[in-house]
């Protein structure tokens, strides 16, 4: 052997080699170790928070024209003084990004249909899905638009550029925590990302519909069946808009069966829908008169109820130029405040809960060449989707479209939703819209008019807008694009083949819905309807009216309102729902047929008053109750072959009492023809028996049963917050079940200066590895709220701060 | 036999302050800790240091490593790691400190392997 080297060294060498590279890369569902634990640039790392600390940190020549300052106080909330709007947009987009750079990036992802660049597997049916319900090209449209508005345009431009300036200074050993545990990095941020954003939230509050279901049960049911289990405008509205008049007009109240609406357009088939969305959440907002309140001055209320994660939705700031001055919560990746409130006035939203979206049954060629619409064959234009994936081939996905939208589900892609096959899906999110300009306009708004030509243009999705001034101006409107329908149009599956089920002109914004300044010197907004039936348009959607009307109650029994008093209102744990069936319920139940247990039960029960509260006992037996009186009831709808939901509750309770003896209340499985009131006696001992084995396994209050998960965006338990014990329910204003709930509540006093309170269910960084992380959550849980600090000056703000930043 | 001990103990002295280092250049690649460590088992093999290399290596990565950890852990006042609990913030300093042996031990030892002379070996 001639050899001076020694060939083992190889063996090491390889092995060494194998190793970085295994310990570099996510291997399955294992996360890049080496990096990740890696002291120096690893995870402990993220836990660096200094500069959220820091007395002074100055960034420069980071693209500002002017000098822009930023303090933070003690719960870091950014106040932002800029001196042009230029600077204002970038700062907070440079702040924003600092705070919650993975949340509006990956939600981005999520928006657009992305996330198969993310993840290497399982997700490309999401991504094609998003791409066809028109996500992306939506947002396109949108960004076009706002494009043509040099003042969105300019600050749209502004927020991306600051966010990018963050960016651009990261390193990995800084970047949140979620890009290393996925293992891959931040891209630049696009003025397209915030419009897609927008359209994330617009389908998460837009994005539901039952058109397949309504026609199924309406011909199961029949029309005057289907009119009396599903009614559009039962007994117990509360309508946004109070009028008197209580006779429906033609447009309202009673839906027809549409004469298309036949089995033979419709050949009955098994459909299951599947939607992560749930309509019964919704949003509380009132604004009162200061003719109603202790100081004189309005207050406005606000509690938009929308799914709880981590990181929360919103971001809470204060944002200053010499134009403007507001103080609320954004939504991370979008310019601008979207609730808030400045010296003179405050505004709330919920959500509109209009029926947005309609679906055609189309008639399509074999080859996907042409389509039928009002007698003649037309071509089917198509798209192509790049969607690109982690590790494997590109893939390349062909969407049809038609004159009424893209087609969702087709012979390459029949989705979950197989019987939807070859349907157009029209969604007024398609539709380019430009609300971050609304947005931009309130932030500046000084009185009722700048609000009401700050909202005018708004159109999508369609929202409730409450307003309060100084000068005690209160007002809501119901804001949007609503088209015009005839009655019952889109409340079904539509025929795609007919020229007259295709609908293009909208409501004129002066007959929407609103309220200014009503004689009982309040306005409500709670999903409920925004009108009586007497409105001279058709339209439908998903209201909810237990909420309002309590609401209302509350106001109306109260005259000095402060603050806290309000504060009380938005904690109300009361369902007005089991106040009124309560009675009717336990006048059924005959003493005489019950045995003991049940009977001390019963008197508990009697006493109760509705309220579900932290430690309430009986609030769970009466659910356990109610629940085994709809099952008895709407056994028929179990049968059918079709996803079908049941009717109201107050549907079922109006039964009862008009009508004991329907033909529902019989039970299939039994031979005896049973009532109302067997049912009710039924449902009592069953309810009675489970409950008592609760009692047995330990405490029956209330808080065990209605837990809150608040979930990170990946899904992963050890970044979340689960199973946090509760009050509230969904029918009351305290309306939290599940992971869904308050997600931001608000109370402000206008007067010489603002006097605001609020708190979210998250904190206010994402930074997983930070003490701002969730700093929340525990006072949100237990009805706390936090006393904002609103500036008035830049002096005041820099001797309240805690730290403070100087950008350049 | 007396010799050995302090050369094992002059090669950790020797690690410990060429991984920091080489660590704390956080623009460079996670891994490139490696490359100087190979250098040094190059280094002391021609040195003729008689040490027990991947043994000695793995307890200066691991030292290194986990201590490291631990130390930014308790300068950030450690709220991620102790989300978790007391036995997952062990168990994670534990796989930062094997990771960080591993690799220092492997690459010494192959440093080892590449500078390693038979000749050299008979003669001694």
């Amino acid at each position: 052997m001639k050899y001076r080297f020694n060939i083992d060294f190889l063996f090491p060498l390889s092995a060494l080699i194998i190793l970085v590279f295994t310990l570099s890369h996510q291997i399955f569902i294992l996360p890049p170790v080496g990096k990740l634990v890696d002291p120096f640039v690893g995870v402990v790392q993220n836990e660096d928070e200094q500069d959220l600390n820091s007395s002074l940190l100055i960034k420069d020549d980071i693209g500002l024209a002017d000098s822009t300052q930023v303090f933070f106080d003690e719960r870091k909330v950014p106040h932002i003084y800029a001196r042009n709007t230029t600077d204002l947009y970038f700062a907070q987009g440079y702040v924003t990004a600092r705070l919650r750079l993975w949340q509006m990036d990956f939600l981005a992802y999520v928006s657009a249909g992305r996330l198969s660049e993310i993840f290497s597997d399982g997700l490309l049916d999401y991504d094609r899905n998003q791409r066809r319900i028109g996500m992306l090209e939506a947002a396109k449209a949108s960004l076009k638009m706002m494009e043509r508005s040099p003042e969105s345009i300019q600050a749209l431009t502004a927020y991306t550029r600051g966010v990018n300036a963050y960016i651009k200074q990261l390193n990995y050993s800084k970047i949140p925590f979620e890009y290393k545990m996925l293992d891959y990095e931040p891209e630049p941020w696009s003025n397209l990302k915030t419009v897609l954003l927008m359209k994330y939230m617009a389908a998460m509050l837009s994005g539901y519909d039952e058109d397949y279901m309504m026609t199924n049960l309406m011909l199961a049911l029949g029309e005057e069946r289907f009119n009396k289990l599903f009614p559009d405008f039962g007994p117990y509205t509360s309508p946004l808009m109070s009028d008197s008049a209580s006779k429906c007009g033609f447009a309202l109240g009673y839906i027809k069966k549409p004469a298309y609406l036949d089995y033979s357009f419709w050949a009955s088939r098994s459909f299951i829908s599947k939607s992560s969305y749930d309509p019964r959440m919704g949003s509380n907002s009132w604004a009162v008169s200061g003719k109603k309140t202790r100081s004189g001055y309005p207050i406005l209320c606000n509690d938009p109820h929308l799914g709880l994660s981590l990181p929360a939705i919103w971001l809470e700031m204060q944002l200053s130029d010499p134009d403007e001055n507001v103080y609320g919560v954004s939504i991370p990746g979008v310019p601008a405040v979207i609730i808030g409130f400045d010296k003179d006035i405050a505004w709330g939203i919920t959500n509109g809960e209009g029926d947005a979206r309609d679906w055609y049954k189309l008639k399509v060629s074999e080859d996907y060449r042409k389509y039928q619409f009002n007698g003649k064959w037309l071509n089917l234009t198509y798209t192509v989707e790049e969607i690109k994936r982690r590790g494997q081939k590109t893939f390349y996905d062909t969407i049809y479209h038609t004159v009424q939208g893209p087609i969702v589900n087709d012979r390459s892609f029949p989705g979950q939703q197989s019987k939807f096959m070859n349907y157009a899906l029209k969604w007024e999110l398609h539709n380019p819209s430009n609300e971050i300009l609304t947005y931009m306009k309130l932030n500046r708004a000084r009185n009722y008019a700048d609000y009401a030509a700050a909202i005018r243009e708004y159109c999508s999705p369609i929202q409730n807008f409450t307003f309060a001034c100084k000068d005690n101006t209160i007002a809501a409107n119901y804001q949007g694009n609503i088209a015009i329908k005839w009655p019952g149009e889109g409340k079904f599956v539509l025929d795609g083949t007919r020229g007259d089920h295709l609908y293009s002109h909208y409501i004129p914004t002066d007959s929407l819905p609103h309220l200014i300044n009503p004689k009982c010197n309040y306005v409500v907004s709670a999903n409920q309807h925004p009108t009586s039936c007497s409105y001279p348009y058709y339209y439908d959607g998903y209201y909810i009216e237990t909420r309002a009307g309590r609401i209302k109650q509350l106001l109306d029994s109260e005259i000095d309102l402060d603050p806290r008093k309000m504060q009380a209102i938005q904690l109300d744990n009361v369902s007005q729902f089991a106040r009124d069936a309560l009675p009717v319920l336990t006048n059924t139940i005959d003493e005489g047929r019950i045995n003991e247990s049940e009977r001390i039960a019963l008197r508990n029960l009697k006493k109760w008053k509705g309220v579900y509260n932290y430690d309430d006992e009986n609030a769970e037996l009466f659910e356990l109750w109610w629940k085994n009186i709809r099952e008895y009831t709407w056994d028929e709808f179990r049968s059918y072959s079709f996803d079908a939901k049941t009717p109201d509750d107050y549907v079922l309770l109006n039964l009862i009492t008009t009508d004991p003896e329907n033909e529902y209340f019989d039970n299939l499985s039994t031979s005896i023809k049973e009532n109302a009131g067997e049912i009710i006696h039924k449902g009592f001992s069953a309810a009675v028996t489970s409950y008592n084995e609760l009692k047995r396994g330990g405490s029956v209050q209330w808080s065990r049963f209605n837990t809150v998960n608040i979930m990170h965006l990946t899904n992963l338990p050890l970044l979340s917050r689960t199973g946090i014990p509760s009050a509230g329910q969904l029918k009351a204003i305290n309306s939290i079940s599940g992971n869904v709930g308050p997600s931001w509540r608000m109370v402000v006093e206008l007067g010489e200066r603002p006097l605001a309170y609020g708190i979210y269910a998250g904190g206010q960084s994402g930074n997983v590895a930070g003490r701002y992380f969730d700093s929340f959550i525990t006072d949100w849980n237990q009805g706390k709220y936090y006393r904002l600090n609103y500036f008035i000056s830049i002096n005041e703000a820099s001797s309240h701060a805690t730290s403070a930043w100087v950008l350049k | 036999m007396k010799k050995k001990v302090p050369n094992s103990i002059k090669t950790i002295f020797i690690l410990v302050p060429v991984i920091i280092a080489t660590n704390s250049i956080i623009i460079l690649p996670w891994w490139s800790f490696v490359i100087p460590v190979l250098v040094v088992g190059v280094v002391i093999t021609k040195k003729e240091w008689k040490v027990a290399c991947f043994p000695i290596g793995f307890l200066a990565g691991f030292l290194v490593w986990a201590s490291a950890n631990w130390f930014f852990d308790i300068k950030y006042s450690g709220i991620f790691l102790d989300r978790f609990g007391f036995g997952i913030k062990l168990l994670l300093l534990l796989v930062s400190g094997i990771v960080g042996g591993l690799l220092t031990g492997l690459s010494l030892y192959t440093g080892r392997s590449l500078a390693f002379d038979k000749k050299a070996e008979i003669k001694l």
